[in-house]
């Protein structure tokens, strides 16, 4: 998001999902898009189907690299030195596209001083990709005309996130693979409504549609029409507020929809920041591990028991009705905090989520035109939308990028903050399942995908298995600095030798106990995608 | 053979839902068709392909049992039902599970029950109701010549009724007259004119032949599922689908089963109980499915398992609809 945003101007999908079956070729980095986004999945398979070329980079064969052109292995945490790599290649190659870097784009020659080091062979060494398959990639890439990046949290969860997603951008600017129908860089999100929560301003430091807290301006048009005066200084993100919470310096702590003793690294220290709290509140439709410990559970209501619009992956705001009578006891979300509001002494009067709605249009220069009366009973619209006449944009930079002009950044390689080590041999990379969501605290009510998912897993390598005497089904102990969880052994070539997947949607077994508290520094993201562990047999 | 009026339909449908939960395919205000209850003055939309009538028998989600001091009770919420707006293939679909249901001397309770207090009505389809539909191709006919509780044809002014010997009296209302000879002449001209419409059949011997041929050669269908994601959403949609898996809740403190769709192409449900999998990779499972439409159903029952409605044409995201599976068997 934040690497997006400061290379074009948009932290969000460039293009539309619907566009993606027309794509010529497709670089899947970091997303096992058929189980993770299906739908996206499927038009990648039928644009595939219909003659596009699929280059699937990723550490897993997922399922999606049995059907690629070409899957790309890289180590896990060497997706800046592959892209680096294919950028040199196109340059050295001279298939840049030279007239986009001229009028639409600045710093090359500074990205250029950084890259010129990353020839084939050094990346090979880097990635683990022989240099010939980097090569073949770089130069199909660039010599498509509709090209699609297509990434999600394989790119963004390390702590060099950020720099991940600056260098794709980089990537689609060296070959003008932007601002045009089937052809851009998307980032996949994977809630109905993340790309809603980022654009209505749930980051610490912008109000809606990325408008800055710094902002003198800015701050004084909210100020107006909430009538009080509002903090020039951003606010903590999730996991900052997680390191304070433990030095104490946090007191209180609202949580909604969100179940960070599961999903946030190194768990235990988690629950122990957040037991330090001297209040907690959670917002949520069931109960979850976080809600264990909370003093106050304020019971949500799910979607189909109330309306509102939901902003989804690719920038399109659509309107949800109610369909079902609530559960006695419950509120909508909206009802909650403007309750709240009311009593710590702000007016939020709003009679519904279409008020809501208004005052977003009127406050939020994208959302201008997403009125209920255009999205109420259509397929909705997608941001920019600026009046009530502009029909929404399919895809974005179509007339130029926001700030003028883009801009390239050299990204050197970094190295994984944890590397395999003596005593912790293993790479354990987490991720998620097809069937579960998230931390499982809805999906793990459904009868039938509790049984597709099975028990808790850890996948290793036929290699690595027989190495440990491990077969099959077998009860091993994951452990790493922070902690041990044990998990049933499924054998598959589906990792390579040295690194293990595991999902981390198990509060019962939670992975996240194991993984490293680090961040990036921009984004805060935490490393998800690596940390080092030893694996034993226990059985 | 009884005729009545496009507008006294209405009329008609409205008289039957004062005994009956009248369920037709109804257009709502943002333009979409689905089945819906009709009450009074809904608009009915007979050009649409909706989602298959399959619910009204075999729901989704259905309680089928409560314990209460110890005591077994069968649930049984179905009610009285007359459906309205089902195509032949669906027509088709429901005598297939009429079957399945009631086979080897066993009966299923909840879905006989259903079976027993629901009505369907046909309506012919005079054209091809969408891109997708292939009913002929499997050698279902878009118009019943037998099988059917009630069915009618539309013409320019009127639609012409028939009905089995168990409904006859559903035809006594007011509504309905004696079909003149002018009717009856305008059928016969459709009908000529449907069966040139609707003429291209497979070669159906030679498809069951691929299928017995590659009963050998899992590779075909290895190749196939590739592409398949496991969404189960063509087992979902089809009209004859009837696999389902069963759970328990505990309900105000009284244990209470369940049972709801699945789907034969997930992963676990023909996972033993040991981990064991007979059928673990995704091309076995898609064999299994094909197999049994095309070749074991045919040999137990006499008839496809497929009735050609296209709708997992339609829901696939991959293409890899039934139709799609048969022309790339006998393209081998």
């Amino acid at each position: 998001m934040a690497g997006l945003a400061a290379s074009l101007g948009s932290g969000a999908m460039t293009n539309s999902v619907e566009e993606m079956e027309d794509a010529e070729l497709f670089l899947v980095i970091g997303s096992n898009t058929t189980e993770q986004h299906p739908m996206i999945g499927g038009k990648i398979i039928r644009a595939k189907m219909k003659g596009a070329s699929l280059i699937v980079a990723d550490p897993r064969k997922i399922p999606l690299a049995r059907l690629a052109d070409m899957h790309i292995q890289q180590k896990v945490g060497s997706d800046v030195a592959l892209i680096n790599g294919m950028i040199y290649v196109i340059v050295r190659d001279g298939l840049e596209d030279k007239a986009f870097i001229t009028e639409r784009t600045q710093n090359f020659d500074a990205l250029w001083q950084v890259l010129e080091k990353y020839t084939p062979q050094r990346v090979s060494q880097l990635t683990g990709v022989p240099s010939s398959l980097i090569e073949e990639a770089a130069k199909a890439y660039a010599k498509a005309s509709k090209a699609m990046i297509v990434y999600a949290m394989g790119i963004t969860q390390h702590v060099f996130g950020t720099n991940n997603v600056r260098a794709l951008a980089n990537l689609a600017l060296v070959t003008g693979h932007l601002g045009r129908p089937h052809t851009g860089v998307n980032p996949l999100r994977g809630q109905n409504n993340v790309q809603g929560a980022c654009d209505m301003g749930g980051l610490p430091n912008v109000f809606s549609g990325y408008q800055p807290v710094s902002d003198k301006n800015v701050r004084e048009k909210f100020e107006k029409v909430w009538g009080r005066s509002l903090p020039d200084k951003p606010g903590l993100t999730l996991t900052e507020m997680i390191k304070k919470a433990e030095e104490g310096e946090l007191k209180a702590l609202f949580i909604m929809g969100e179940n960070p003793l599961v999903s946030d690294p190194d768990s235990k220290h988690a629950l122990k920041a957040l037991r330090r709290l001297e209040f907690l509140v959670v917002q949520d439709i069931f109960p979850t591990e976080t809600s264990e410990i909370a003093h106050v559970i304020l019971p949500a209501q799910a979607y189909a028991e109330k309306e509102g619009s939901y902003t989804n992956t690719e920038r399109r705001v659509q309107f949800s009705q109610k369909v079902l009578s609530p559960i006695p006891g419950t509120r909508p979300d909206w009802e909650i905090l403007c309750d709240l509001g009311e009593r710590l002494g702000v007016s939020m009067n709003y009679a519904n989520p279409r008020d809501v709605l208004e005052e977003i249009n009127k406050m939020t220069p994208s959302y201008a035109g997403i009125t209920y009366e255009r999205i109420k009973d259509s397929f909705g619209l997608q941001w920019p939308c600026p009046s009530a006449s502009h029909p929404g944009t399919p895809y974005l930079y179509k007339n130029g990028f926001p700030k003028g002009k883009a801009e390239f950044v050299g990204i050197e390689a970094a190295e994984l903050p944890e590397p395999p080590s003596e005593g912790y041999p293993f790479l354990l990379t987490t991720g998620r399942l097809y069937v579960h969501y998230h931390t499982r605290t809805m999906t793990k009510r459904i009868d039938l995908l509790e049984r597709e998912g099975g028990k808790p897993c850890v996948v290793l390598n036929p290699k690595d298995a027989k190495r440990l005497g491990v077969r099959e089904g077998m009860e091993v102990a994951l452990e790493s600095k922070r902690g041990e969880q044990r998990r049933l052994a499924r054998i598959s070539e589906e990792v390579p030798e040295g690194v293990v997947f595991a999902s981390f949607h198990y509060g019962e077994s939670n992975i996240n106990q194991l993984t490293l508290p680090e961040f990036d520094p921009i984004a805060k993201i935490p490393e998800l995608k690596a940390c080092a562990v030893n694996i034993r047999r226990v059985s | 053979m009884k005729s009545i009026s496009k507008n006294d339909l209405k009329l008609f449908l409205r008289e039957m839902a004062s005994e009956y939960s009248v369920i037709a395919p109804i257009k709502y205000e943002n333009g979409s068709v689905s089945y819906g209850t009709f009450k009074d003055d809904e608009e009915i939309d007979l050009l649409q392909k909706t989602a298959s009538p399959k619910f009204t028998l075999f729901p989704h989600t259905q309680q089928i049992l409560k314990l209460k001091q110890n005591q077994i009770f069968l649930a049984d919420n179905s009610q009285k039902r007359f459906v309205f707006g089902i195509r032949s293939c669906d027509m088709s679909a429901i005598n297939y599970m009429d079957t399945f249901m009631r086979r080897d001397g066993f009966e299923d309770p909840h879905y006989v029950n259903r079976r027993n207090k629901t009505i369907f009505c046909v309506v012919e389809c005079n054209n091809l109701l969408s891109p997708s539909c292939f009913c002929t191709l499997i050698g279902v006919k878009p118009y019943m010549e037998s099988g059917f509780d009630l069915k009618a044809v539309e013409l320019s002014e009127t639609f012409v009724f028939e009905c089995s010997e168990k409904y006859q009296d559903l035809l006594q209302s007011k509504f309905f007259r004696e079909v003149t000879q002018n009717e009856k002449e305008e059928l016969n001209n459709l009908r000529t004119q449907i069966k040139q419409n609707f003429q291209e059949t497979l070669n159906l011997k030679e498809l069951s032949e691929k299928v017995i041929l590659a009963q050998e050669n899992r590779e075909i269908y290895e190749e196939m599922a590739l592409r398949c994601i496991e969404c189960g959403s063509c087992i979902y949609v089809c009209p004859s689908c009837t696999c389902f898996n069963v759970y328990d809740l505990m309900e105000k403190g009284e244990p209470t089963r369940y049972r709801t769709w699945d789907a034969c192409l997930h992963e676990g449900f023909q996972r033993e109980a040991s981990g064991h999998n007979p059928r673990p990779t995704r091309g076995s499972r898609l064999k299994r499915r094909v197999e049994h439409k095309l070749l074991y159903d045919p040999k137990r029952f006499s008839m496809y398992g497929c009735v050609g409605c296209g709708r997992c044409q339609d829901s696939c995201p991959v293409n890899l609809g039934m139709l799609d599976i048969i022309s790339h068997m006998l393209s081998q």
